[in-house]
Order: C-alpha cells, then sequence, then structure tokens
C-alpha cells in the first residue's frame, strides 16, 4: 500500500497539468503592407479579357483571427493571436475569384499572398523585392504606360491542370495590370 | 408440464430441421448472388478514352476555360441482405465515375450506376454546384441539388422530399457545335429551385455520347461550347 501511495504521487508529480499560456497578441498587419494592394473596399475593378470583354470584381475585404496550436509535447509558455485578412476580388461573370491574402505571422511580414484561379502568387513589397521579381520599366497597355511593374511567374497550379495564370503583372500604384494564362490568353486592366 | 416438454422438443425440432437444411443445402443455395452491370448503350456516356484528356470550353466572348482530367474510377460496389444472420442475396452493382476540373474551378462529374433488372441504370451528372440523376429504365430525373439543397421525384422512394420536378431531361439526336455536329445529347434544364438561381447559375447542361460535356449555359443564357483543339 505505501508503495502504491508512492507510485501515485510520482505519477502525480511527473504529469503535472500545464498552466495555461499566455496569449501574445501578435495581430497587427502594418498599413504601409495593406496599402501595397492598392484596392479599397466595394470598390469596382475592370479587367479586359484578350477577346474584348471587360469583366466587373467587385472588392470585399475579410479579415478573421486565430490562435496558433501548441505544437510541443511539453507545456507551451506562449501562443500566439494572429490575424489573416483578405482582399477579394469577386466577378460579375461566370469566372475566377482573385484573392489577396495578408497574414501577421508570415515568416515574411512583407509577403503578399495572390490566388487567381488556379494559381498562387508572390508579392513581396520588401525593399529589396527586385531580387525576385522581375521588375518592368514600363508596359503600355489601352493607349497608357505603367510603370515599376512586377512581373511574377506561377510554376504551380493546383489539381495539375496544365493550363492556368502563369504570369501576373503588378505594381503597388494600380494593383493588377495584367494577368497572362498560359494558353495565350489574358486580362489588362481596363481604367 | 408435459405440454412443455412438447413444446421444447417442437422448437428443438424445428431448430435441428432448419438447421439440416442450412447445411445440406450449402451457402450458395440460399443467398442469391447477383452482378449487375451496366448496359452497354449506356456506357456511351462515359467519355472515350481517347477523349478522356482535358477539353476546352468556349463562351460567348471567346473566353476559354480548360477541363482537366482527374480520374476514372470503374468498380462494382458489394450489398447484401441476411435473414436470422444468414446471409440470404449479396449483389454487386457496376459504377463507372469520371471527374474533371476546370482552370476556374469548376467541377464536372459522371457517374453511372447498374441498379438492376427492376431499377436499371442511373446517371449522375455534377456541374458546379448542380447535379441530376436521371434513370435510363423509368425516363425520368429522380434526383436534383442545386446548392446543397435537394428535390426527389416522387416515384423514388428512397427518402428526401418527395414532389414532382419541373426540370427536364431531353435527348437530342444532333447538336451543332463549332462545325462539329454530336450524335445522341441528353440535354438537362433545371426548372426547380426558381427562388435560389441567380443569373450566372448554370441551367442548362448538354452531354454528347462518347464526349461528355459539350455545352452549358447560365440563366442569363451565356453560353460555354466545347472547343475542339
Amino acid at each position: 500500500m505505501r508503495y502504491l501511495s508512492l507510485l501515485i504521487i510520482l505519477l502525480m508529480l511527473g504529469c503535472r497539468p500545464c498552466d495555461p499560456p499566455k496569449i501574445v497578441e501578435k495581430d497587427k498587419i502594418h498599413d504601409s503592407i495593406l496599402n501595397k494592394v492598392p484596392y479599397s473596399s466595394d470598390e469596382i475593378v475592370k479587367l479586359q479579357h484578350s477577346n474584348g470583354h471587360v469583366v466587373n470584381f467587385i472588392t470585399k475585404f475579410e479579415s478573421s483571427f486565430y490562435l496558433t496550436d501548441c505544437e510541443r509535447y511539453d507545456c507551451c509558455e506562449f501562443i500566439y493571436k494572429y490575424k489573416i485578412l483578405n482582399k477579394t476580388l469577386t466577378p460579375d461573370y461566370p469566372i475566377f475569384n482573385i484573392s489577396f491574402n495578408f497574414s501577421s505571422i508570415n515568416i515574411d511580414p512583407t509577403l503578399i499572398t495572390c490566388r487567381i484561379a488556379n494559381s498562387e502568387f508572390y508579392i513581396l513589397t520588401s525593399a529589396d523585392n527586385s531580387l525576385q521579381n522581375d521588375v518592368l520599366d514600363s508596359i503600355y497597355i489601352n493607349n497608357k504606360f505603367y510603370h515599376n511593374v512586377f512581373r511574377i511567374a506561377s510554376n504551380y497550379s493546383y489539381h495539375n491542370n496544365p493550363v492556368f495564370p502563369d504570369s501576373l503583372y503588378y505594381n503597388f500604384e494600380f494593383g493588377i495590370i495584367k494577368i497572362k494564362i498560359s494558353n495565350g490568353e489574358y486580362f489588362v486592366i481596363k481604367e | 408440464m408435459e405440454n412443455t416438454l412438447s413444446l421444447k422438443s417442437r422448437i428443438s425440432l424445428f431448430v435441428l430441421i432448419f438447421s439440416i437444411l442450412l447445411v445440406s443445402c450449402g451457402r450458395d443455395n440460399i443467398s442469391r448472388n447477383q452482378t449487375f452491370t451496366i448496359h452497354e448503350n449506356n456506357r456511351n456516356w462515359i467519355p472515350n478514352h481517347s477523349i478522356y484528356q482535358n477539353f476546352n470550353m468556349v463562351d460567348d466572348y471567346g473566353i476559354s476555360q480548360n477541363f482537366y482530367f482527374q480520374y476514372i474510377n470503374k468498380y462494382f460496389q458489394e450489398s447484401s441482405s441476411s435473414v436470422f444472420g444468414v446471409t440470404t442475396q449479396t449483389s454487386k452493382r457496376e459504377n463507372i465515375y469520371v471527374k474533371y476540373v476546370s482552370m476556374y474551378n469548376l467541377y464536372f462529374s459522371i457517374l453511372l450506376v447498374a441498379l438492376g433488372e427492376d431499377r436499371g441504370d442511373e446517371i449522375s451528372i455534377s456541374l458546379e454546384d448542380l447535379s441530376f440523376t436521371y434513370s435510363f429504365k423509368n425516363k425520368v430525373i429522380s434526383r436534383i441539388s442545386f446548392q446543397n439543397n435537394y428535390l426527389q421525384n416522387s416515384i423514388d422512394n428512397n427518402g428526401g422530399e418527395n414532389q414532382p420536378l419541373k426540370s427536364t431531361v431531353t435527348f437530342l439526336d444532333t447538336l451543332q457545335i463549332d462545325n462539329k455536329t454530336y450524335t445522341n445529347v441528353m440535354k438537362f434544364q433545371l426548372k426547380d429551385f426558381e427562388n435560389l438561381v441567380k443569373p450566372n447559375s448554370i441551367t442548362e447542361i448538354f452531354l454528347a455520347q462518347n464526349y461528355g460535356l459539350v455545352k452549358f449555359k447560365t440563366k442569363s443564357a451565356l453560353s460555354w461550347q466545347r472547343k475542339l483543339d
């Protein structure tokens, strides 16, 4: 009986329950990053297909908050509350959505993920973004020059579909300038 | 007491005879094994193997949409029924399922199922958030779903809401698209869920034998048609 009590005490000491972790708020996304996607809520963004049809996209902003999981086997001292913000462009025509995703706990907080149809693009907003993005001095579209345009490639297609948007032309002043699809079709900004 | 014993004896005798019958008949004689296969004509609603590959649809404004072949699954679904733990009937129903997804994330699938001599074969077509099931034998739509809402024809008693369906399936001998004539075309027209249907909702689906999806239309009359490579 004495041994049993000792064993129980040892077990209790060994299996001491965790103290509840402290929640650390890491849910700020800097305006300087948010403004790199220069659309405001309920704005109409027009994109013109290479065959002429103009599609109107309506912008909506949605944010949600999450807590990180405690992935350690022993107790976590902290867990983090973070924010995901989506700026979504929904078309008035049966075609693809465009969404810009911001996360307050990205490894690189200056990274914006842009999903178009079955492709994903990564927009770097840090000062040295030219290291990964191909920068064009200007591009001429619908009788207008757009300057400092990043040409961002996507090598990934959801569902392995061989046809997908493979290039995004983008600048911080106008947002999407052009979406090129691997079948030769494209959409361009229509002001 | 005598009566009780007599009743017990009778029950024992019955059990004994029943057991002997079971043993003597053998499992194969007691249980009916049935295999239902899809009728040869109905198999043509699954696209030809050579055309399983990706296909293109183009809308009225020349915007194209590539559909990518994901997989085809052919299998026999087994089911059985039993009495007092003894299997009395086993059946195997042939299923063929083929699935595509478009570059704009539209899902399209065809499911063919053999349901046996009584019920015949059924085909289920799904495109985006619209799907319907048609019975070749009864020549009726048995089920429709739209945006996760379901309707079931009153002749099908497998549960669900029973009411007459307004939607229709018709068969066209030919359908001309872009200088190509498709033969044996099934046309589905959604006439239910009127309060849920929006201008961009898909309301018409055209399926050609050996080719699969060849055309679809929205309520706003925008159409997407098969483009030959």
